[in-house]
C-alpha cells in the first residue's frame, strides 16, 4: 500500500497559539512540515462544521490551539470552544473518524517549545493511525 | 489647536508608555513613542501571568472601538498602530520652545543590522562568541552580543548590544547578505511641533547584587522574582522545562523572601514596593502549576500586603486550596546546605519558635530600585504643564496602577493644553478611504506582486512555476514579477504596476519581505490599496521554509492559496455608522465622579452629573484632614461653576435605552422625569463605612469606628480629658468571609490617629492589633514613624482575634503578643475598630447599564489589570469606591482616568461598523436567541418591535462565538463568514 505524508491542519487562535507558532519559528524550533496552519481570531469562532470540513477535504488530523482558559482576548471564547468540542469527540466516532485524529490544546503566546512539542506529538499520533480512508467516513 | 497637526512625544515604551501612546493615538493625535532600549513593552513580555487571576491579558489594552486600523496581535510581538511611530534605541537629547509648540531632538543609535538586507536567518547570533547575562531573563540565562530583542515576531531585527560587542567581526562574516555594520552610528532628527510630552520612564527594580543580600550573585540558586518568572516561562532560558540553574536538578522546594531592597532602612530603602507580595503569591501558584502541585512553596513575609480588591481572596486561595505556606518572619541570611546547591533558611514561626528549612531555590522579591532623576531638560518644563510624568513619585506600581496613571497623565495633559478633542476629525489612516471602499464593492480582481528579492541570500523559489500555477488558478488574477535589486528600482517598477493594474486586491508574495513591509504598506495606501485589501505571503517564514534553502513550488503554493482565498472574500463592513453624542452621564458626585465630570467638561463634553444625595461631594466633605479635603472642595467649586456641567441632585437614573455612543434615559428627581441623552456613562456611586457587629460594636460606648475616633481625636475637647489606653483593632469584619477584601485606607488612618493621640498624650498606652499593616508605597514611612513613637503593634491571626469584653463599666481587650510571647489584657478608654468600606447598593443601576457586579457588590471592571476603569459595556466606565476601596486622592485620579476612557469614545462623531463585526440574516434567523446569551460583550440585543436580533457594531469585537452557536448559520462574521472559512480550509488542504 502506498503511504503518503499525513495531512494535518492546525486551526489556531490569532492571539496566543499563533504567537507561539511564530515564537517556535523565530526560535528555529523545527516541527513537521506537513502541518498547515489556518489562523482564526478566536477558537470560539471555530464551528464544529469547520473541523468536519477539514476531514472531508482530506485532513488526516485536525489540531485546534487556543489561549489558556482566562487568557482569551474575547474573555471566554476558548472555554466555549472546549464545551462545544467535547460534543464533537462523540460525533467523530459516529462519523467513522477516530477521535484521536482531533485534538484541542491551550498554548500560550510564550510557549513556543510547547507548540513544537504538540506538533511533533500530534503528527506522530496521526502517522501511527495512518491516513484517514475516505470510504471509512460516514458523512454524506 | 489643530488636532491632526498635533503630535505628542511619549518617552519610554513600557506599560505606561504604551498605554498613554494608545490613548493619545485613539483620541486622534499622532504620537512618537521613544524608547531607549531595543524593544517596546517594558516588563510585559517578561511576564506570562498576572495576579489576581493568573491570566495574561495584555492584548486587552489594544483599542476595542474602531479597532481595525491597529494591528490586532499579541503585544509581546510589539505594538503597531497607524498613529504611533515607534523609535527604539532612541533618546531625547533636546527639547526647546514653548508648551504646545516644542521642538524635540531625538538621537537614535544604529542597530548594526540593515533591516532591508537581513533575512532574519540568525546566523549572526549562532557565531557570536560573546556571551553576556541576559537582562530579559534577569540574568537567569545568557545571550550573545548580537541578539533578537522581540520574541514571537518573525520580522523583528537582530540587534547589536554595543556595550558588549567586541567588534570581532564573526557575525559580519557569517552574514550571507553583508547586512551587518560594526560601526555604531548615531542619527539625530528633530521633531516639531510637539504639543506635549509624556514621560513614562518606569521604575528600575532593586538590584540585590549591589548590597550582597542573601548571597545573590554568589549562590547560583538564589534568583530575583523576575528571573524566577523567566525560569518558569516557556520563552525563558529553560524553554518551559525549568530546572535548578546550578546543577539542572528538578525544582521541588522554593522559598520567597519578601521585602528585599524595600522596608529596609539599613540600606536606605524605607519604602514599601507595593507589588512584590502579590507577585510572590502569583509565582508560588505558577510554580505549583508548572513544577507540579506537590512543589513545596513557602513565602517568608513581614506583612502580606493584599490591598487590592481581589488580592485577599487570591492569597487565601493560594494558602487554603493550593497549599502555599506563609511564614511571618524576616529572614536574616541564606546559607548553603549540606547537599551542594541546596539552601538553608533559619526562621522564627508565628509562635516565636525557631525553625529551619532547606530549599532548592530561593527567590528574592526585589522591589523598587533607586528612582532615576528626571533629566534637567524635562524637569524644568514640568511646571509648564505640557510635560507630564506618569507617577514616579508613587514608586513601583503594579500594572493596574500604571495603566490608571497613564490614562490620568493623558487626561491631564489634554486638559492643560485645552484641547477640544471633538472639534477635529480623526485621521483615517489605515481605514478604507473612498477609493478603497469602491474597490471593496467591486468583483475581486487580484493583482499578484511577486517580489523576487535578489539582494539577499534568501530561500530560493522557482518563480516561473509559481507564476504559472497562479495564472491557472480560478478567478481574475494578474501576476507581475518585480525584482528587488535596490530600493529605487523597485519603487519605479512598482509605481507603474500599481498605476496600470486592473486589480482591486493585492497579493504580495516574496522570498523575503520583512524589511520592506512598512514602506510598501505606505505605497499601497497611496495607490488606494488600504491595509485590508492587501495580503502578504512571506515564504521566508519558518513555517513555510522550515529552514530549507529551496522552497518547492508545492510548499510555496499552500500559503499562497490560503491568502488568495482570503482576498477573494474581502468585503466592506456592513451596517450603518452610528452617531456619537458628545455628552456624558456621571452617576455620583463624590471625589471620583466630580473629577471625571470636571475633566470631561474641560475637554468640551457636556456632562450630566447625577447625585442621589441633596448635596454634592460624596464622602469628600466628611474628610477630616484639611490637606486631603482641599482638592475635593476645589472640585466641587469647579463643577458647580462649569458651563458644561449640569448637576442634578436628589436624583437617580430611572430608565435607560440605546447603545454605546447614543444612550437615552431619564433622571428621576422629586417625581419629575428629566429626559437625557448621552454617549457614555460613568459609574461613580461611591461607598460608605461598613456597618459591623464585630467585637460587639454598637454595644459598648467606648467601641467606635476609626472614622468616629478620628472625629473625636480632632475635636479640641478630646485633649481635655484624661487618657490612659487606646486600643485599635484592624480588619474588623473585613478580610474574612463574607467581606473578604482589604479596605486599603484603614491602616493609614489608624496610624494617623495613633500619631495624633501620641502628640496629645505623650504617656498614653497605644496598642494596634493588626493582621497585616497595609502601608504600601510611601505610606510605609508612616508605619516606621509610628514604631518609633512607642506605639505597640500586636499581630494576630484571623483565627485568633483579640477578644473585647466588659469588666463593670470598663472595656477590656485580651490578646496575645507573639513578639513578647505573652498574653495582654488592656483596659481601654477607647477601642477604635477599622470597619472598612462597602460600596453603595448598585445592583439595580448595574442591571440598567448591563454591567456585572462582584460578589462584594462592587462594579466588575472589564479587566482588573489592563482595563481598570472600563466595563464590559463599551459605553460605560467606572471609577472610585464603586469599583473597589481606595483613598480619596486615588479616587480623584481614577476619575480622570475614566474620563479619558470615555473621551476616547466621545471624541468620535460617529462609530463605523468594523469589517469583522457580526451581522444577522434575519430571514433565516429562527429567533432562538442563543447568540444573545453567548455574546461575551452584550453586543446582541432583541429589537423589541419585530423581535429581531440586532448587533451593536461598536460593542461587537468580532470573536465569532455567536456565529458558531447559531444553528442556522444566520449570523455572518463579516469577512470570516462560513463560506470564506470553508474555502480557506479547502485551500489549506489542497
Amino acid at each position: 500500500m502506498a503511504t503518503r505524508e499525513p495531512k494535518i491542519i492546525a486551526l489556531v487562535c490569532n492571539w496566543c497559539t499563533y504567537t507561539a507558532a511564530d515564537l517556535a519559528g523565530t526560535s528555529r524550533l523545527i516541527y513537521p512540515a506537513n502541518v498547515r496552519m489556518v489562523r482564526f481570531m478566536c477558537t470560539g469562532m471555530i464551528d464544529v462544521k469547520y473541523i468536519i470540513k477539514a476531514f472531508l477535504e482530506g485532513a488526516d488530523g485536525v489540531f485546534v490551539g487556543g489561549c489558556h482558559p482566562g487568557d482569551c482576548h474575547y474573555i471566554n471564547g476558548n472555554v466555549k470552544a472546549e464545551r462545544r468540542i467535547s460534543g464533537l469527540q462523540v460525533l467523530l466516532e459516529q462519523f467513522g473518524i477516530d477521535p484521536k485524529r482531533f485534538t484541542l490544546k491551550w498554548i500560550g503566546a510564550s510557549e513556543g517549545p510547547e507548540f513544537q512539542r504538540n506538533m511533533q506529538e500530534f503528527t506522530r499520533t496521526i502517522a501511527e493511525l495512518g491516513p484517514q480512508i475516505e470510504s471509512d467516513m460516514m458523512i454524506l | 489647536m489643530e488636532k491632526t497637526k498635533s503630535q505628542f512625544l511619549v518617552l519610554g515604551a513600557g506599560v505606561g508608555g504604551i498605554c498613554s501612546a494608545i490613548d493619545l493615538a485613539e483620541t486622534g493625535y499622532s504620537v512618537t513613542l521613544v524608547e531607549k532600549g531595543p524593544r517596546t513593552g517594558g516588563i510585559m513580555p517578561q511576564l506570562d501571568h498576572q495576579f489576581p487571576d493568573d491570566h495574561c491579558g495584555m492584548c486587552r489594552m489594544l483599542p476595542m472601538v474602531d479597532r481595525e486600523p491597529g494591528a490586532q496581535t499579541c503585544l509581546k510581538r510589539g505594538l503597531s498602530h497607524p498613529n504611533i511611530r515607534i523609535l527604539t534605541h532612541t533618546t531625547l537629547t533636546d527639547l526647546s520652545g514653548n508648551p504646545g509648540d516644542y521642538t524635540a531632538v531625538l538621537t537614535s543609535v544604529s542597530r548594526g543590522v540593515d533591516a532591508l538586507r537581513c533575512t532574519r536567518c540568525m546566523a549572526c547570533i549562532d557565531v557570536c562568541p560573546v556571551s553576556v547575562l541576559d537582562a530579559f531573563n534577569d540574568r537567569a540565562g545568557d545571550r550573545n552580543a548580537i541578539y533578537q530583542p522581540f520574541f514571537g515576531n518573525p520580522e523583528a531585527l537582530p540587534t547589536i548590544d554595543w556595550d558588549n560587542c567586541t567588534r570581532c567581526g564573526e557575525c559580519a562574516q557569517a552574514c550571507p547578505n553583508s547586512a551587518i555594520d560594526l560601526e555604531r552610528v548615531e542619527l539625530t532628527e528633530s521633531v516639531a511641533p510637539v504639543s506635549g510630552v509624556i514621560v513614562a520612564g518606569g521604575n528600575p527594580l532593586y538590584d540585590p547584587a549591589v548590597t550582597d543580600l542573601y548571597g545573590y550573585g554568589v549562590l547560583p540558586n538564589v534568583v530575583t522574582a523576575t528571573a524566577f518568572e523567566r525560569i518558569l516561562s516557556g520563552s525563558g532560558p529553560f524553554r518551559g522545562q525549568p530546572v535548578r540553574p546550578s546543577d539542572g536538578h528538578p525544582i521541588r522546594r522554593v522559598a520567597w523572601i519578601q521585602c528585599v531592597g524595600s522596608r529596609n532602612v539599613m540600606i536606605g530603602a524605607g519604602h514599601c514596593s507595593s507589588t512584590c507580595c502579590m507577585f510572590a503569591v502569583k509565582e508560588a501558584l505558577l510554580a505549583k502549576k508548572t513544577l507540579g502541585s506537590d512543589t513545596d512553596t513557602t513565602i517568608f513575609y513581614m506583612d502580606m500586603r493584599t490591598y487590592g480588591r481581589d488580592s485577599q481572596r487570591y492569597r487565601d486561595r493560594a494558602e487554603e486550596e493550593s497549599g502555599v505556606r506563609f511564614i511571618r518572619c524576616r529572614i536574616h541570611s541564606v546559607d548553603p546546605a549540606d547537599d551542594p546547591g541546596d539552601l538553608k533558611l533559619t526562621y522564627l514561626d508565628d509562635l516565636g519558635q525557631p525553625g529551619e528549612a532547606t530549599f532548592d531555590m530561593v527567590v528574592l522579591s526585589t522591589g523598587a530600585g533607586v528612582q532615576k532623576e528626571l533629566p534637567p531638560l524635562l524637569a524644568d518644563k514640568t511646571d509648564q504643564g505640557a510635560v507630564v510624568t506618569i507617577g514616579p513619585e508613587a514608586g513601583l506600581q503594579d500594572i493596574r496602577e500604571t495603566v490608571l496613571r497613564a490614562h490620568g497623565a493623558v487626561s491631564s495633559l489634554l486638559e492643560k493644553l485645552n484641547m477640544d478633542s471633538r472639534a477635529k476629525t480623526i485621521p483615517k489612516t489605515g481605514r478604507a478611504g473612498d477609493k478603497s471602499v469602491n474597490r471593496f464593492m467591486q468583483q475581486p480582481v487580484i493583482q499578484v506582486l511577486v517580489l523576487d528579492n535578489g539582494v539577499v541570500k534568501a530561500p530560493q523559489v522557482e518563480w516561473p512555476a509559481i507564476e504559472g500555477r497562479l495564472e491557472r488558478s480560478p478567478g481574475n488574477i494578474f501576476v507581475n514579477r518585480l525584482s528587488i535589486i535596490d530600493g529605487k528600482d523597485l519603487s519605479l517598477e512598482l509605481e507603474t504596476v500599481l498605476k496600470e493594474t486592473r486589480g482591486n486586491r493585492l497579493l504580495v508574495v516574496s522570498n523575503h519581505i520583512a524589511g520592506y513591509r512598512a514602506t510598501l504598506t505606505k505605497r499601497f495606501e497611496e495607490a488606494g490599496f488600504s491595509a485590508p485589501l492587501v495580503e502578504w505571503v512571506d515564504l521566508n517564514r519558518n513555517d513555510v521554509s522550515m529552514g530549507t534553502e529551496t522552497i518547492q513550488p508545492d510548499a510555496a503554493m499552500k500559503p499562497i492559496q490560503v491568502a488568495l482565498m482570503r482576498l477573494l472574500h474581502k468585503r466592506p463592513s456592513r451596517g450603518m455608522a452610528q452617531v456619537v453624542e458628545n455628552s456624558a452621564l456621571v452617576i455620583g458626585a463624590g471625589p471620583a465622579g466630580l473629577s471625571a465630570a470636571v475633566s470631561l467638561a474641560e475637554q468640551g463634553v457636556v456632562v450630566h452629573l447625577v447625585e442621589k444625595e441633596i448635596s454634592i461631594g460624596g464622602n469628600g466633605p466628611r474628610i477630616q484632614d484639611e490637606h486631603q479635603r482641599r482638592p475635593i472642595d476645589q472640585l466641587i467649586v469647579r463643577a458647580k461653576g462649569h458651563p458644561n456641567i449640569s448637576i442634578h441632585t436628589g436624583a437617580t437614573l430611572g430608565a435607560l435605552s440605546g447603545r454605546p455612543g447614543h444612550f437615552e434615559g431619564w433622571v428621576v428627581k422629586e417625581n419629575m422625569e428629566i429626559p437625557l441623552s448621552f454617549g457614555a456613562a460613568i459609574i461613580a456611586t461611591g461607598g460608605t463605612p461598613a456597618i459591623t457587629e464585630a467585637y460587639g460594636m454598637g454595644k459598648h460606648p467606648p467601641l467606635v469606628s476609626h472614622f468616629d475616633f478620628e472625629k473625636k481625636v480632632l475635636d479640641p475637647r478630646f485633649a481635655e480629658d484624661t487618657l490612659n489606653t487606646v486600643v485599635m483593632i484592624q480588619c474588623a469584619g473585613s478580610r474574612e468571609e463574607p467581606r473578604n477584601y482589604c479596605s486599603r485606607t484603614c491602616c493609614v488612618k489608624a496610624l494617623d490617629n495613633a500619631l495624633r493621640v501620641r502628640q496629645l498624650f505623650p504617656h498614653a498606652r497605644i496598642v494596634i492589633f493588626y493582621r497585616d499593616i497595609m502601608t504600601y508605597g510611601k505610606s510605609e514611612e508612616l508605619y516606621a514613624k509610628a514604631r518609633t513613637r512607642r506605639i505597640r503593634f500586636i499581630p494576630f491571626n484571623k483565627s485568633k482575634p483579640p477578644v473585647v469584653r466588659t469588666e463593670g463599666d470598663t472595656v477590656v481587650v485580651d490578646g496575645f503578643d507573639p513578639v513578647m510571647g505573652e498574653a495582654v489584657h488592656l483596659k481601654a478608654d477607647w477601642v477604635s475598630l477599622a470597619v472598612g468600606m462597602v460600596p453603595k447598593p448598585i445592583h439595580d443601576l448595574c442591571r440598567l447599564l448591563e454591567v456585572p457586579v462582584t460578589p462584594d457588590g462592587f462594579v466588575h471592571e472589564a479587566d482588573a489589570k489592563w482595563r481598570p476603569v472600563d466595563t464590559i459595556n463599551p459605553g460605560v466606565f467606572v471609577c472610585g469606591l464603586a469599583k473597589g476601596p481606595l483613598r480619596a486622592d486615588e479616587a480623584v485620579a481614577e476619575g480622570t482616568a475614566a474620563a479619558l476612557r470615555a473621551l476616547r469614545l466621545l471624541n468620535r462623531t460617529e462609530l463605523a461598523p468594523q469589517r469583522h463585526s457580526a451581522v444577522v440574516r434575519h430571514a433565516i434567523c429562527s429567533r432562538c436567541y442563543l447568540c444573545v446569551d453567548s455574546c461575551p460583550y452584550g453586543a446582541r440585543f432583541v429589537e423589541p418591535v419585530l423581535g429581531q436580533v440586532e448587533v451593536d457594531p461598536v460593542a461587537c469585537q468580532g470573536c465569532g462565538t455567536c456565529a458558531s452557536v447559531c444553528p442556522n448559520s444566520a449570523t455572518v462574521m463579516g469577512e470570516n463568514e462560513d463560506f470564506t472559512v470553508m474555502n480557506v480550509i479547502e485551500a489549506a488542504l489542497m
